[in-house]
């Protein structure tokens, strides 16, 4: 049998150096653990039993009360503090009893990991899955535009147009398209809850690689919750969604079966921290896995394969993986050397025959301008809900890169538990160096860190230790450990939500203005252009998206050509300027587009003053050079009557 | 070797595993092929995808871990089948339903070859 294995990565004939035990299941499998847990729960007495229902009771009333939020709850009326302003107030107890269940579970000497398992699922449901079951529609706007490629797959199940990048890159479309054809379930629908499913999904996988980064079976929880309190994947049916799904499978596949070999102990003395920290993660957490040669050959052509796939899903992941990958052969944490350098020919080999467009089209660098790069999409705030909104985001993820920071440096004798963890949460920075990413490549640093960033948290609590002449001053210190342990975590889980839906108002869309983009999309001639008046608005939804505006930039709106900020009003001189602009469009026919979603847009981002839209609808009624060509109760399209050739 | 290490939970929730996924493997073309009613089709080819490809790659390197077995099996199954289903938009060869049953057959060769080699390896033990 030895034959069979790989040389190196016999087991180490001490794989778990001397240490300080800081908890008694660190030294004992879970297995052992769980046979304890049965023994000792067989013959707790009934107070042991009651508090050990404390955990179940907190979960069923949280559950309880979810639902009841959600009978109470209207988020079509949000106003400008999005979600949580919104809700009823069950919900926000919803979450704080579920958090402080698992905060209970969690200090039990034993723990139940089918009760935390239920719990950490709950969370997930709790954050992502009210605005799926409130809404009749997909959030944000911009889903439609991908809602439509999977149409356009369903209609055609072929490539068409090669300046388009959603067909350039079109694995998760494909995919979509692939199961709404043979469930006949529509497209819409499965775009309502990907939300739900895809953080499910991530939950698993961030929780499964923290298992292979620690023999501790508490860190991977407790990294777990903060990684669901604090990142924002999953937001909507999209290609980086995708893509950052099998980004933690390689990850995944990397750390559990790709992982160097252990160094024997006399062999790094002398060495670099790092190299020490290495061989100490490997023979600790890895000692006991024995990757046969055939595993390791499947292990490795998974990874090329799910890397394949990410490349014709997403144009910027594989990159951060690559560099995150990268840093992890160099620091000798993955192997073979050569993996990315045959991940990164795929990538090239992918891009190679696109590059020409893509560089015509968009920018491939911006410059190292870091600064400039990390800005996000929203250089002023319009309204205190986008203000509050956007300085809570800011302080939560400024402060866990600084907790995690100072984690680190606490930390430091200790690196071999933290290595991997921080060196993947701040390679991702390096990105900012080469692409601003149309504003968004904050938001994928962030994406990218931020497990990372809470598993070293996770870690920074459960070793918080005061220094002995304190501890005696501080006699309850573990007590409030936990209770600030417990609230920070309240706070960062409420931050993110209000990262996320913040801007529900907007981002809220309605069935009839889904109604009316389909019906300009079936009915407008092939060719014709429109406008609309806010950019908020469910368009490209159908698979005749690109029979319409056909210039892969995107749908132009009245606030970005004509630059209008700061509450501006439009006056009387504005029809003339909107006339000429829509006819410039050119096509068969051209359209104005107005609806209620666009005047919650312009209100929420201080665009223009309130009221604006509405007035402008009532001018463009009462002018001869328009006709309503479709109206329902959210939306109108007008139809510029006169000839095209401009004012 | 196989599973060697594994506690008698691990491996029967394996058995359990690798046997539901031989049952899908069947049973989402035939819903498919059948025209049952979309839920139904749905939750059996949404199972397909999220159980199948991935168990049936995992019987040839068992993991004990639950969740990283369960992590990955999920995965694999959805980076094949959007593998599959982008091929199929490359090659203008948009036949979904001939890409499940193209998919579901090596899948579920390979689930019934373990089932089969569990067997006997149950029965060699007693």
């Amino acid at each position: 049998m030895t034959d069979g294995l790989l040389r190196q990565r016999r087991p180490h004939p001490h794989p778990v150096p001397p240490q300080r035990v800081r908890s008694p299941d660190r030294e004992l499998p879970t297995t052992v653990l769980a046979t304890v847990d049965r023994t000792v729960r067989g013959a707790t007495p009934v107070a042991s039993k009651r508090a050990a229902a404390v955990p179940w009771v907190l979960l069923g009333l949280a559950v309880v009360s979810w639902i009841a939020s959600l009978l109470r709850s209207d988020i079509s009326s949000a106003g400008d503090f999005g979600l949580l302003a919104t809700v009823d107030p069950t919900y926000h107890v919803a979450l704080v009893l579920l958090i402080l269940g698992l905060v209970v579970e969690l200090r039990r000497p034993i723990r139940r990991s089918g009760l935390l398992a239920a719990q950490v699922v709950m969370l997930v449901v709790i954050i992502h899955g009210t605005v799926p079951a409130l809404s009749p529609l997909p959030e944000y706007a911009w889903t439609y535009k991908h809602i439509g490629v999977v149409d356009f797959f369903v209609q055609h199940g072929q490539v068409l147009d090669q300046r388009d990048i959603y067909q350039l890159w079109p694995a998760l479309f494909a995919f979509v398209a692939d199961l709404s054809t043979l469930t006949g379930v529509d497209p819409l629908l499965i775009a309502q809850w990907e939300p739900l499913a895809a953080n499910l999904i991530f939950t698993l996988l961030a929780f499964a690689i923290f298992r292979t980064l620690t023999t501790d079976s508490r860190l991977p929880v407790i990294a777990t919750v903060i990684c669901v309190g604090i990142n924002l994947p999953g937001q909507y049916l999209s290609p980086q969604d995708f893509g950052y799904m099998l980004c933690l499978g390689i990850f995944l596949v990397a750390l559990r079966w790709l992982r160097t070999a252990p160094v024997p102990a006399s062999r790094t003395v002398g060495s670099s921290p790092l190299v020490k920290a290495r061989s100490r993660w490997s023979a600790r957490v890895a000692g006991h896995y024995l990757v046969r040669r055939r595993t390791y050959i499947i292990t490795l052509t998974l990874v090329h394969l799910m890397f394949a796939v990410l490349v014709a899903s997403h144009q910027l992941s594989p990159y951060i993986l690559l560099m995150d990958l990268c840093v992890l052969v160099l620091a000798g944490f993955v192997r073979p050397w050569w993996l990315p350098v045959s991940l990164t020919v795929i990538a090239m080999a992918y891009f190679a025959p696109r590059a020409g467009y893509i560089a015509s089209a968009y920018s491939l660098f911006d410059g190292l301008n870091v600064v400039q790069n990390a800005a996000g999409t929203s250089p002023a705030w319009g309204t205190d809900g986008q203000a509050f909104s956007a300085i809570l985001v800011r302080t939560l993820i400024l402060s866990v890169w600084a907790l995690a920071l100072l984690g680190l440096v606490v930390a430091r004798r200790a690196l071999n538990e933290l290595a991997v963890a921080g060196i993947l949460a701040f390679s991702p920075f390096f990105m900012l160096l080469a692409n601003s990413y149309g504003g968004e490549a904050i938001y994928r640093v962030w994406l990218f860190s931020a497990p990372w960033a809470a598993y070293i948290l996770a870690y920074s609590v459960l070793n918080l230790r005061l220094p002995a002449r304190l501890s005696r001053k501080v006699p309850r210190f573990q007590g409030a450990r936990t209770v600030a342990g417990t609230l920070a975590l309240i706070v960062m889980t409420v931050a993110m939500i209000q990262g996320a839906h913040g801007q529900i108002e907007v981002d809220y869309n309605t069935p009839s203005e889904l109604e009316a983009s389909r019906y300009l999309y079936a009915t407008a001639p092939a060719g014709s252009t429109f406008m609309l008046a806010a950019s908020s608005f469910p368009a490209r939804s159908t698979a005749a998206y690109n029979d319409l505006n056909i210039d892969y930039g995107g749908d132009p709106d009245l606030i970005n050509e004509l630059h209008l900020k700061d509450h501006a009003t439009l006056g009387p001189a504005v029809l003339p300027t909107l006339r000429g602009r829509v006819a410039a469009g050119g096509g068969p026919e051209q359209f104005f587009v107005i609806s209620a979603g666009m005047a919650k847009y312009a209100h929420y981002f201080g665009y223009l003053a309130d009221g604006s839209l509405e007035r402008l609808t009532s001018e463009l009624m009462a002018s001869p050079d328009w006709t309503v060509y479709h109206r329902n109760a959210d939306t109108v399209i007008f139809r510029l009557v006169a000839p095209t050739g401009g004012p | 070797m196989r599973a060697a290490t594994s506690t008698g939970t691990t491996r029967t929730l394996s058995w359990v595993v690798v046997r539901a996924a031989l049952v899908m493997a069947f049973a989402a073309p035939a819903a498919v092929l059948l025209d049952l009613p979309p839920a139904i089709r749905f939750v059996c080819v949404l199972t397909f995808i999220l159980m199948v490809p991935g168990t049936s790659i995992m019987t040839f390197f068992p993991v004990d871990e639950a969740a990283v077995r369960a992590g990955i099996v999920i995965v694999t199954g959805m980076t094949v089948f959007a593998g599959e289903a982008v091929l199929m938009v490359w090659l203008n060869l948009w036949r979904p339903v001939d890409g499940l049953v193209a998919l579901a057959v090596p899948c579920a060769i390979a689930l019934a070859y373990d089932v089969l080699l569990r067997r006997r390896a149950t029965g060699a033990r007693r």
